[in-house]
């Protein structure tokens, strides 16, 4: 069972195209990127204009039964 | 607009990287992500940086746990929560130890050119920090507080007068202890509030005193004591209490 670790961030970040949102794992002496940690499950909640991130895939929406159809009419 | 969730990354080695869209304006509510350091080089503390467009670091947020090299750890960062506690946690319910022994409030006689030493009431002694401060009798038999740990103390007794002293009266309220009985009065412990004249109203001697040098805890009991210097008349002294509050735990005569 990973251990929970909750750390304070400022309030209000209001990051613009190109800001880069970065996880790392530091040498807690040195600051430096330790090795071999493996970052996955990373999410961001955000509000605001998303950009491209807000196109998601097109929905699949099915078209309605002509009268002609099984079903239709 | 509600809020969103992006999952921007899949599994990758540290660091990893989220570029914004060049479309997008986001405001950054919180993050979120698991480090997994089961193949880690030494331990280490996770981190969440934000990087500017011109690719200069905007600010770093480091946790202040550190993760031990084999294992793992969720981390969540998000606004208005407070730092996990450092070295020593605070007393329990408060911030501030402190304690305050009442008085028998009894007209006490204080002849002239003696010194008289108060007692306190031990059934009315109150502290949040039991640790830190115990009703004790002073080397004289005189009851007051002890204090029990290194520091710097605030002291501040109150008073009165039963019976107001004339104008030729000289007396001292002193706040007295620290060390053994022979010591009192000429030590950092000792608080000398000199008075001359007719001094009607609630009197106080304030002052502060360090524990962990000169005197080390346990002190002798830090109890009043009244010194009717001149006038030749006895004064009535009414002691109300004494209240303590320890300042920091820093071994240091002043």
């Amino acid at each position: 069972m990973p251990a929970k670790i909750k750390t304070a961030m400022p309030p209000f970040l209001d990051l613009g195209g190109g800001w880069i949102v970065e996880w790392d794992a530091v040498d807690p002496t040195t600051g430096d990127t330790v090795s071999g940690v493996v970052i996955s499950n990373t999410s961001i909640l955000v509000a605001g204009d998303l950009g491209d991130e807000s196109q998601g895939p097109p929905e699949l929406v099915p078209a309605p039964l002509l009268a002609h159809e099984p079903g239709g009419g | 607009m509600p809020d969103k969730q992006i999952h921007p990354l899949g599994t990758v080695a540290a660091p990893g990287d989220y570029r914004i869209a060049d479309a997008a304006e986001l405001l950054l509510k919180g993050a979120f992500a698991t480090f997994d350091g089961s193949g880690a080089a030494g331990p280490f503390q996770p981190l969440l940086r934000i990087i500017s467009d011109a690719g200069s670091v905007a600010l770093e947020t480091a946790a202040d746990t550190t993760v031990a090299a084999g294992a793992s750890a969720d981390a969540s960062w998000f606004p208005h929560i407070a730092a996990a506690a450092g070295a020593a946690p605070p007393p329990s319910g408060s911030g501030v130890q402190w304690a305050y022994i009442d008085s028998k409030e009894l007209s006490v006689s204080c002849p002239p050119a003696t010194s008289t030493r108060i007692p306190a009431d031990a059934t009315t002694f109150y502290t949040n920090a039991p640790s830190v401060y115990a009703a004790a009798a002073s080397a004289g038999g005189v009851e007051g507080v002890s204090i029990l740990a290194d520091g710097h103390y605030y002291l501040m007794m109150t008073g009165t007068f039963a019976s107001p002293p004339v104008a030729t009266d000289v007396y001292n309220l002193i706040i007295e202890g620290g060390g053994t009985f022979a010591d009192f009065g000429w030590q950092p412990a000792s608080i000398l509030f000199p008075i001359a004249g007719q001094e009607t109203g609630s009197l106080f001697a304030g002052g502060l005193m360090s524990v962990g040098g000169f005197i080390t805890p346990p002190t002798d009991a830090i109890v009043c004591r009244v010194d009717n210097t001149g006038g030749g008349h006895t004064l009535h002294f009414v002691y109300t209490g004494l209240f303590i509050m320890q300042l920091d735990t820093v071994n240091q005569d002043l």
